[in-house]
């Protein structure tokens, strides 16, 4: 069994001119929620749509429990579930059938399904509305149903980029208590975020990442002592982050 | 793989079912107007489609041969047609869908989003079937007294050859941008195309600018040579109109034959494209995706609309920003300005080509009813584009209220600069073009005067109406203007912009007639008193369509709550 569940060596992504992601080597292992941190433009989306196949490296490897997401990219992607920043979701389905597709596509039995899909959206207060089109749902309703969705399919590998936006706090709590409980079941889990709550909460490791490069990488207590004992993660980021650009503290 | 298939296909049910399910939300005005729309136009192709067929019929010896002439021209240019349609939906639906990134990041294999994209390609190009084959078939079924089972079998022909242009066109297009990685190479071979389709038409043009026709069967005979390639016997169109003219005579063995070879091509272009999915789709999607994210889209502004802005007397600062703005977004946005460009560049083409086809020498009847016609298709024109473009203005600002409905200006003030910027660009479309109709059909000054009277009182009315009925009811719960305009209110909008256009069309057929003998601007004065009341009765209602609806809104503004 492959002990790292995302393996990156020495991505390099260009376009044209302009280097989104320089040099990146991160290795995610089983049962970890690692989180990436970085200024808006840093790479993280790129780095992120490239995990998920949606982009192609200009130079190194990205592997998912051993399949590159290149060269064996269907194998790969049996692995993953990935939420974008922005998701999309079909209007003139409802909640329950967008669900029930989702689940088919993965190969989950239909009363494992029901069952699962009554827990979650009970959880994040979606159940009444679980017959309506999702035309009608608000954007944080439309965010907890791709979150139900994604925790549906049992993926050993969730990506996600910025899960937070449009969560009420009790629906916050609920996808936080889920993707720890992911985790402890030995998934792994690799987070994009600018909710720096979030990421002291739950982040195994934290990885920051400003203008492509991996500035620093680590659990929230090696971040704190590479930037000098500070103890607030926000001051941590802003100084690794203008240490890096050679801005003053 | 097969349960991929399953659950894609169990989709797209779904989907469509749920669709369906919505169309009782709409208003009951737009369905029974839509339902109207469809009946009308159905019946009016087949109506046209037999006048054509009956005047085909008309030559003596020849007529039965032309009418099949006809069904295979017809059969070729709808090919032409789905084959061009297929590939430019195909690039929507391979590359620009809203699906694509949630589809490609799940488990689905490529063969299978080919086939699911190809059946969303097949079921966009009903729209000719609807609207061309079905009144077409009909017509030539009745003219011909087809028997019954005709009119099973022959619409089936059709569909074959729809999956075959949907199939070749979609290769064509997963090929093309397999091949060709580079945007700017991409650019520049659509040109070299769009140039030598533009060289292909002139080719045609000299024969048809020949002198004298000594009579219309000469026609023919100088525009079928042009239609060979309608009879190529190695190509689906050729396959489907000997079918159905074997149909007709009750041929089957030949119509089945055309049948296999039509399934056996359509299946070997699908098949080609599902087991090279994997190698051209993904490769290509991904060398585009590259090229997005690529392009900087950087801009050095309009400086020329700045200049001109700051020559525009009475106008303060907030004002000018919002006419910027709007002026900005509007040339930014290639969905709006290619419609105007290819509906007002389609209409410029055919008025600057009236005198090529020597409309300017036919008698003062005709060429003061093409006059009238032009102008009634420049009304319509501008009818739809206003109801398309500036009903849903308003409500597109109330979305972003807190930009612009926070700024200095009052509700009021941001209506009525709408209106005005909508009222210059229809004025310069509607004047540019009349006068341009005008002067290539040598139309007398006095007439020409009266009718650019008539367009620019029509500028003010579909302006006045269109802004202030987006305002009256406006829209702010979506950012997608074609919801805003499918509503209620965009349909009694076109309702309205259609009785207008109806009067107005009148009122113009009835000036070209009244004032064709006036060959001085001076004479129109002379006009007895049923002219000068006609004009006065559409001034009047020309003003009140501008006036009322901007009013009302006003009202309604000022009571408004966001």
């Amino acid at each position: 069994m492959e002990k790292n569940v995302i393996e990156i060596d020495r991505l390099v992504k260009k376009y044209g001119a302009t280097l989104a992601v320089n040099d990146l080597t991160l290795h995610i292992p089983r049962g970890e929620l690692f989180v990436l941190l970085g200024p808006n433009a840093a790479g993280k989306t790129t780095t992120l749509k490239i995990i998920a196949g949606l982009l192609k490296p200009t130079d190194g490897t990205v592997r998912i429990l051993g399949a590159d997401v290149v060269t064996a990219y269907a194998e790969a992607k049996k692995h993953l579930r990935f939420v974008p920043d922005f998701p999309f979701l079909y209007d003139k389905l409802s909640g329950m059938e967008f669900l029930e597709f989702i689940a088919d596509l993965y190969g989950i039995p239909r009363q494992e399904m029901l069952a699962q899909s009554e827990i979650l959206l009970t959880d994040f207060n979606l159940w009444d509305q679980r017959h309506e089109l999702i035309e009608s749902y608000s954007h944080g309703m439309r965010q907890k149903l791709i979150i139900t969705s994604t925790f549906l399919t049992h993926s050993p590998l969730i990506v996600i980029d910025e899960p937070m936006v449009g969560l009420d706090p009790p629906s916050a709590k609920t996808f936080k208590a889920l993707l720890l409980q992911h985790v402890r079941d030995g998934g792994t889990v690799l987070l994009s975020t600018h909710t720096l709550s979030l990421a002291e909460e739950v982040a195994h490791r934290i990885g920051v990442l400003h203008k492509g490069r991996l500035i620093a990488c680590g659990s929230l207590e090696a971040l704190r002592q590479q930037a000098g004992g500070i103890r607030e993660l926000e001051q941590v980021f802003i100084k690794l982050t203008q240490e890096e650009t050679g801005a003053p503290a | 793989m097969i349960h991929e298939h399953q659950i894609l296909k169990d989709l797209e049910i779904k989907l469509v079912r749920n669709h369906l399910g919505t169309i009782r939300q709409h208003s009951l005005l737009k369905i029974l107007f839509c339902s109207f729309m469809l009946i009308f136009m159905g019946v009016g192709a087949f109506a046209f489609f037999k006048i054509a067929f009956h005047f085909l019929h008309t030559f003596t010896l020849v007529g039965p041969f032309l009418a099949d002439r006809f069904v295979s021209i017809f059969t070729y240019c709808l090919f032409i047609l789905l084959l061009t349609s297929s590939t430019v939906t195909a690039y929507m639906v391979f590359y620009k869908s809203d699906d694509n990134q949630l589809l490609f990041t799940l488990p689905v294999s490529w063969e299978a989003l080919w086939t699911k994209k190809l059946c969303e390609i097949f079921a966009l190009s009903a729209w000719a079937f609807l609207f061309l084959v079905i009144p077409f078939l009909a017509a030539y079924g009745h003219f011909k007294g087809a028997p019954a089972d005709f009119y099973l079998l022959a619409p089936v022909y059709y569909l074959a050859l729809a999956w075959n242009a949907c199939a070749i066109g979609a290769l064509i297009t997963l090929l093309f941008f397999f091949v060709v990685r580079k945007a700017a190479l991409r650019k520049w071979i659509l040109w070299a195309a769009g140039i030598a389709l533009l060289v292909s038409l002139i080719h045609m043009r000299p024969d048809l600018r020949e002198e004298p026709l000594s009579s219309p069967a000469e026609l023919f005979n100088r525009i079928l040579p042009h239609f060979k390639w309608s009879f190529a016997p190695f190509f689906p169109h050729a396959w489907t109109s000997d079918s159905i003219t074997a149909l007709r005579h009750h041929h089957f063995s030949d119509a089945l034959f055309n049948a296999f070879l039509l399934i056996a091509n359509g299946l070997f272009f699908f098949q080609i494209g599902f087991l090279t999915a994997p190698l051209l789709y993904r490769q290509s999607r991904l060398f585009l995706t590259e090229d997005k994210t690529r392009r900087h889209r950087g801009t050095k502004g309009l400086p020329v609309l700045d200049t001109l802005l700051r020559w525009l007397p009475r106008l303060n600062n907030a004002e000018r920003a919002l006419i910027a703005k709007d002026i900005r977004l509007f040339v930014r946005d290639p969905v709006q300005w290619s419609q105007f460009l290819i509906f007002f560049g389609v209409l410029a083409i055919y008025f600057a080509n009236l005198r090529t086809f020597k409309y300017d020498l036919l008698i003062p009847y005709w060429k003061h009813f093409i006059f009238a016609a032009n102008i009634a298709a420049l009304l319509m024109t501008a009818a739809g584009l206003n109801g398309r473009f500036a009903f849903p203005l308003f409500s597109l600002e109330g979305n972003r209220f807190w930009i612009v409905g926070l700024s200095p200006l009052s509700m009021k003030k941001i209506l009525i600069e709408k209106f005005k910027l909508w009222f210059c660009i229809n004025l310069a479309v509607l004047w540019g073009l009349t006068f341009l109709s005008a002067a290539m059909l040598r139309i007398s000054p006095a007439l020409t005067a009266a009718m650019l009277v008539l367009t620019g009182l029509a500028s003010f009315a579909l302006t006045g109406l269109s802004i202030g009925m987006g305002a009256i009811f406006p829209n702010f719960k979506t950012d997608n203007p074609v919801k805003i305009v499918s509503g209620f209110s965009g349909t009694l909008n076109f309702i309205l912009e259609f009785c207008y256009i109806f009067l107005a069309t009148g009122i113009a057929v009835f000036l070209t007639h009244s004032l064709s003998g006036i060959t001085r601007a001076a004479q129109v004065w002379d006009m007895n008193s049923n002219i000068a009341g006609l004009v006065l009765m559409m001034v009047g209602i020309s003003l009140a369509y501008g006036f009322v609806p901007l009013w009302v809104a006003g009202q309604k503004l000022a009571e408004m709550e966001y």
